[in-house]
């Protein structure tokens, strides 16, 4: 009897364990719907914190998910695969690029130059722009 | 006689206006300075146990047509991979993207005359040599790669193998079999945009 329920409890021991494995094998990214944004800031400041300290901004930064509000300065649609949302002062050199998840493409939702938006997504870094990946309206 | 007189300073009118657009459009082509911030990096590693792929969207390219230089410089947290554990994996086990945020590239086109773009439906294919920075280490590298203009556009594309070991990017014994040294990457460049 004993040896029963001891072989039953790792028969479920080893059955949740190859799920979890199964499961964490194969997660996708997390869409970034559902995630809370750690920062809320101004495009024109989390541009200018990059502009002046790079390294410092990369630690705040790099890789969280930020909500950032600002004017819409351009949009950059190629061919329909890409979409790309630049905010901040047109006047600046640099913007914040928002590359939108693809799932706006098939939306085709309206985005107007000038009006003000809050837009979240994951921060990979500086080059020219400071760049948000898989970004969505918020 | 009026006339003809009339006409010849026409004639001369019309050949200094062309002249003049011709040596504009030489000079137009010798500084120009070709960039996107959309370019396209992928890679790809294959051992018999498992396909590791990964793409960013985000590549800035400048391409100096008056010197021959070409620049890129790439953001290692924008690649997206299929499964998030490969991109977790991928970032902070093997590339350490925390610690070096970027990958970049500087290099020449060797002996290449530009006068193609202003061409229409040229391909050509040039040798670019340079040095690539990644996960800190800088290493020579050497690749070719196709321009090719079409509808009043210019496009780049290039694809070259690296060695992990080479960059110091070590693979886990539990992963030995999965990961390969090998990688193979791909670069594509399209519609470079004319830097103001």
């Amino acid at each position: 009897m004993n040896k029963r329920i001891v072989l039953i409890t790792l028969l479920i021991i080893l059955f949740s364990a190859g799920i979890y494995i199964y499961k964490e094998y194969n997660r996708k990214p997390a869409r970034l719907n559902n995630l809370p944004a750690v920062v809320n800031i101004n495009a024109d400041t989390l541009i200018s914190q990059f502009a002046l300290n790079e390294a410092e901004a990369n630690k705040k930064y790099l890789g969280k998910v930020i909500s950032v509000k600002g004017l819409i300065n351009k949009i950059d649609n190629q061919q329909d695969t890409l979409l790309t949302i630049l905010l901040g002062d047109s006047l600046l050199s640099s913007s914040v690029s928002c590359l939108m998840d693809s799932s706006y493409i098939k939306l085709k939702k309206v985005f107007t130059p000038g009006a003000q938006i809050t837009i979240k997504g994951i921060c990979t870094g500086y080059l020219m722009d400071v760049e948000l990946n898989r970004c969505v309206v918020e | 006689m009026c006339c003809r007189i009339k006409h010849t300073y026409k004639m001369k009118k019309h050949s200094s206006v062309l002249l003049f657009l011709l040596l504009f459009s030489v000079t137009l082509v010798a500084q120009k300075k070709l960039f996107t911030k959309t370019g396209l990096i992928t890679f790809n590693s294959k051992t018999s146990i498992e396909k590791i792929q990964a793409v960013n969207k985000k590549v800035l390219a400048v391409l100096d047509v008056a010197t021959n230089k070409i620049e890129f410089a790439v953001l290692i947290k924008g690649f997206e991979f299929e499964k998030a554990l490969m991109q977790e994996h991928f970032n902070e086990n093997y590339l350490e993207s925390d610690k070096f945020p970027k990958a970049t590239f500087k290099g020449k086109f060797d002996d290449t005359n530009f006068t193609i773009l202003a061409e229409e439906n040229k391909t050509v294919t040039v040798n670019i040599s340079g040095n690539l920075t990644l996960h800190g280490v800088t290493k020579p590298v050497t690749a070719k790669a196709l321009i090719t203009t079409k509808n009043k556009t210019v496009s780049a594309a290039s694809s070259l193998t690296i060695l992990l070991s080479d960059y110091s990017i070590k693979i886990p014994a539990v992963n030995k079999n999965n990961v390969n040294n090998q990688v193979q990457i791909n670069i594509n460049l399209a519609n470079l945009q004319e830097m103001k």
